[in-house]
């Protein structure tokens, strides 16, 4: 039949059973830069506990819990438990008698850690790992080290300037008074 | 007022009082008026308010907006999902024990009966005679299925079943009789590699294990999987929400747990390193509303006029307008659901600086239809602290219309109308194939005179030649939601198998000069009556693009078996009594089979393409396989074609080998 001869010479090939169709996968895993971040500041913080072994004994086994939160079990629950344990490691090698400086950058780590692993958290789950992602990473975790400076910079200035002459009342009904405060004012 | 008011004034209060207190102690230092007792015990309560704010965070709910996972393939229903799932009901939850068990007895009745008759020609009674007989298998499980039924299911009721549901009895014997079925009907099915993924049953009866665990959803029906409820949306930005993700919660412990022991160990080192917490539990606080409405975005597609199937390249831009800087932008491209995409990732994590911009691109996969979708834009301040979430729709518009390229030759039967055409039929008349000389009547044209036979014996006598007509057919499209299923996740279903391939045909059909027409049974109603011209032609391309029947997504409403109006009742009172009928449908239960066959009584000349979308790798699977393997059978032996079609084939070859058949 002249169509058929007509067809078969033009045959381009139908678009149903072509090669099938393979999605992208998705996977929902911690954020790299936000992560690897998180247990650089976790392990900051780490040395700087150091000063005490129990202390950096403690805080270590936190480490351990953020890395293995992060990495291991992907989850944001264990992330955030070791968190906590690394800052009593920190907080024990301060009732070990840790010198201030050490303390307040191990604080400041330590909450870091805590900040920056909870976004690799919410990066992971609301976008995907092979997204490009580097750049939100990077500016958040630049804006809360930039925070981190300025409160620092503070607190050594109040130290400073007051503490000599400032009883140790006097401090903590200061930070007492100021916590209230923060909690009571919430839009 | 209501507690919670009262409650952050009193903290207020509090909070003011201590801030008192302590620049009082600053200024008269001497007169310490209490004693280290109750300096000790606010560090206690600090301790334990960092206790409570641990807690607090460990059993809060961060609220973050889920965004939706537009890249993973349809998650069609598989044929045979809904007797797995009985079956699970049945022996691991036990559920519905009577009404499944009777629903897929009833199934299996059906399916042994047509088999039997199949093999052994005979009638209904004989067949069942045979199955309870159980010669006709050599498993004893299999045999004990069909005999068993009767008896103790209508007069124990399901108390048997539930006994022996412990080790799965009733299992045993239905999987025994699946597999002796299909040996007897000698219906080609491959072993099953893996066992049932118990990931499907995780999935339709919830997730177990923590929240964190990869949630098992493996769909793109995007509002399904995602907190954004529809992604329907015309204006160029819709706010979706504006809250706080409480991501900072419990930031305060760090504070609180520092200050509580630097007072009770008399140590201002470490009430100093507490003021870390406490500053970030202000900056957590402290949120701006992202200014998105200065966002510009802009998608770009690289193909002009895809056709269905076709891969498509998107470029998205994304372009801070606004004077203020955007810190947090997570961007998600909502996808339509029927497109997959094969690389790259819709997504986007980025910052932008005034009158900077960032792009992203993926490759997407498209179908059929008319498509506009927004952007999903979460946007944050620095701290992370607010969240905006809003949808982004750029002008872009994507159509897709299939060409209705002719790729097969299909071969259209003896009933046609009036018009001329390409059939050949066996009548005489003009044309250009002889067929038949016969006696000259009055009126015959003269070129038709054959001048031989009258030179040599002196009689009139005409040529008849085979008359070629035209046929008006009809292609019927079985788009119920029954016949939206795909033999695996990520591939086509069904409707789209037809369709594509129905573009095909349409257009074969169209260049040979018939009347094609359109129609589907399905609760909208499609009807395009058969017609000729290059307009009709036009507005089939767009028909199959934009009928809501046609539509590459699912209808939502489930056909209920009871109240339902007969979806065929709109295409029979319209069709013409001489049209022949393509029906596309994968034949998934028992009404596809008897629209063709009901059509066929009525003198429709039915021609069934079935793409084939069963599976073999579960019970369930191998059920419907056989089933529709029976189906086919039954078409057959009424003489109604089947032209039984594997998607993953070309459509002409299967199209070749049935032709060949029929010759």
């Amino acid at each position: 039949m002249m169509s058929s001869e007509r067809v078969n010479g033009s045959m381009a090939g139908s678009e149903q059973g072509d090669e099938p169709v393979t999605a992208v996968e998705v996977t929902h895993s911690p954020a790299t830069v936000s992560s690897v971040l998180a247990v650089v500041a976790a392990v900051l913080a780490v040395v700087a506990s150091a000063t005490s072994l129990l202390a950096m004994a403690v805080s270590a086994f936190g480490l351990v819990g953020v890395v293995a939160g992060l990495f291991a079990f992907e989850s944001e629950r264990a992330a955030a438990i070791g968190t906590g344990i690394v800052f009593v490691g920190v907080v024990l090698s301060g009732v070990f008698g840790n010198s201030l400086p050490l303390l307040v950058l191990g604080a400041l780590a330590t909450v870091l850690s805590f900040d920056y692993g909870q976004n690799a958290f919410s990066v992971g789950s609301q976008l995907s790992d092979q997204t490009d992602t580097v750049r939100g990473e990077v500016v958040h975790a630049a804006a809360s080290v930039v925070v981190g400076i300025l409160v620092v910079g503070v607190a050594y200035g109040v130290y400073a300037v007051a503490v000599d002459g400032l009883s140790y009342g006097a401090l903590a009904f200061l930070l007492f008074g100021g916590l209230l405060l923060i909690w009571g004012i919430r839009s | 007022m209501n507690v919670d008011e009262i409650l952050k004034r009193l903290i207020v209060g509090i909070g003011l009082l201590f801030v008192v207190v302590g620049v009082a102690l600053i200024a008269v230092p001497d007169p310490f008026p209490f004693g280290a007792e109750v300096i000790f015990a606010a560090g206690v309560a600090a301790l334990l308010a960092a206790a409570l704010t641990v807690r607090g965070r460990l059993q809060g709910e961060i609220t973050e907006t889920v965004m939706p996972d537009p890249e993973r393939p349809a998650d069609n229903q598989r044929p045979g999902d809904e007797v797995d799932r009985m079956l699970y009901e049945m022996t691991e939850l036990r559920q519905g024990v009577a009404e499944n068990s009777e629903h897929l007895e009833e199934r299996m009745d059906r399916l042994g009966v047509a088999i039997v008759q199949d093999r052994e020609d005979c009638s209904v009674a004989e067949a069942r005679a045979v199955l309870e007989s159980g010669d006709w298998t050599d498993d004893p499980d299999a045999a004990a299925f069909f005999q068993g039924q009767r008896t103790e299911a209508d007069e124990a009721g399901f108390t048997g079943l539930v006994q022996d549901g412990d080790d799965g009895g009733f299992k045993t014997e239905f999987r025994a009789a699946v597999e002796a079925l299909l040996d007897y009907g000698e219906i080609e099915v491959d072993p099953i590699e893996t066992e049932e993924p118990p990931s499907r049953f995780e999935r339709i009866f919830g997730r177990s294990g923590d929240d964190d665990a990869e949630a098992g959803v493996e769909t793109n029906w995007n509002e399904a999987d995602s907190s954004i409820p529809d992604f329907d949306t015309n204006g160029p930005l819709e706010d979706v929400s504006l809250h706080h993700t409480n991501r900072w919660l419990g930031v305060t412990a760090f504070g609180l747990f520092a200050v509580g022991v630097g007072v009770v160990t008399f140590s201002p080192a470490l009430m100093m390193a507490g003021t870390v917490g406490i500053a970030y539990t202000i900056y957590g606080r402290v949120s701006a509303v992202p200014r998105v409405e200065s966002l510009a975005v802009e998608r770009e597609l690289e193909a002009e006029d895809p056709q269905p199937g076709d891969e498509v390249a998107v470029t998205v831009t994304v372009r801070n307008e606004g004077d203020s800087i955007l810190p947090d932008l997570r961007l998600v491209d909502a996808v339509p659901d029927a497109f997959v995409v094969t690389d790259g990732v819709p997504r986007l994590h980025t910052a932008l600086r005034p009158g900077s911009s960032a792009t992203f691109s993926y490759v997407a996969r498209v179908e059929r239809g008319e498509y506009r979708w927004p952007v999903v834009c979460v946007s944050r301040d620095f701290s992370g602290g607010a969240e905006r979430t809003s949808l982004l729709t750029p002008e872009t518009e994507l159509t897709c219309v299939p060409s209705l390229k002719v790729t097969n030759d299909v071969p259209v039967r003896a009933q046609t109308t009036q018009y001329s055409g390409d059939v050949n039929t066996q009548k005489g008349g003009s044309g250009l194939e002889f067929h038949s000389v016969r006696d000259y009547l009055p009126g015959d044209p003269m070129n038709r005179i054959n001048w031989k036979q009258v030179a040599r014996t002196g009689d009139l006598a005409t040529i008849d030649f085979r008359q070629e007509r035209a046929a008006t057919v009809t292609l019927l499209f079985d788009t119920r939601q029954r016949a939206y299923v795909a033999s695996e996740p990520g591939k086509p279903h069904a409707v789209d198998s037809a369709v594509h391939a129905a573009s095909d045909v349409f257009g074969a059909l169209f260049d040979q000069g018939n009347l094609v027409g359109i129609a589907a049974f399905d609760t909208v109603p499609c009807w395009y009556d058969a017609g000729a011209g290059s307009e009709h032609r036009e507005r089939a391309r767009m028909l199959f693009a934009q009928h809501p029947a046609l539509s590459p997504r699912p209808p939502d409403r489930q056909d209920t078996e009871g109240g339902y109006i007969d979806p065929m009742t709109h295409v029979l009172r319209r069709l013409s009594s001489n049209s022949q009928i393509f029906l596309f449908t994968p034949l998934a239960d028992d009404y596809a089979m008897e629209v063709a066959s009901r059509l066929d009584s009525k003198g429709h000349l039915v021609t069934v393409l079935s793409p084939d979308v069963t599976n073999d790798q579960t019970v369930g699977q191998r059920l419907t396989r056989a089933e529709r393997t029976a189906r086919v059978r039954n078409l057959r032996q009424r003489g109604i074609r089947v032209i039984d079609w594997n998607p993953d084939d070309k459509l002409r070859l299967q199209i070749d080998r049935a032709k060949a058949r029929w010759a």
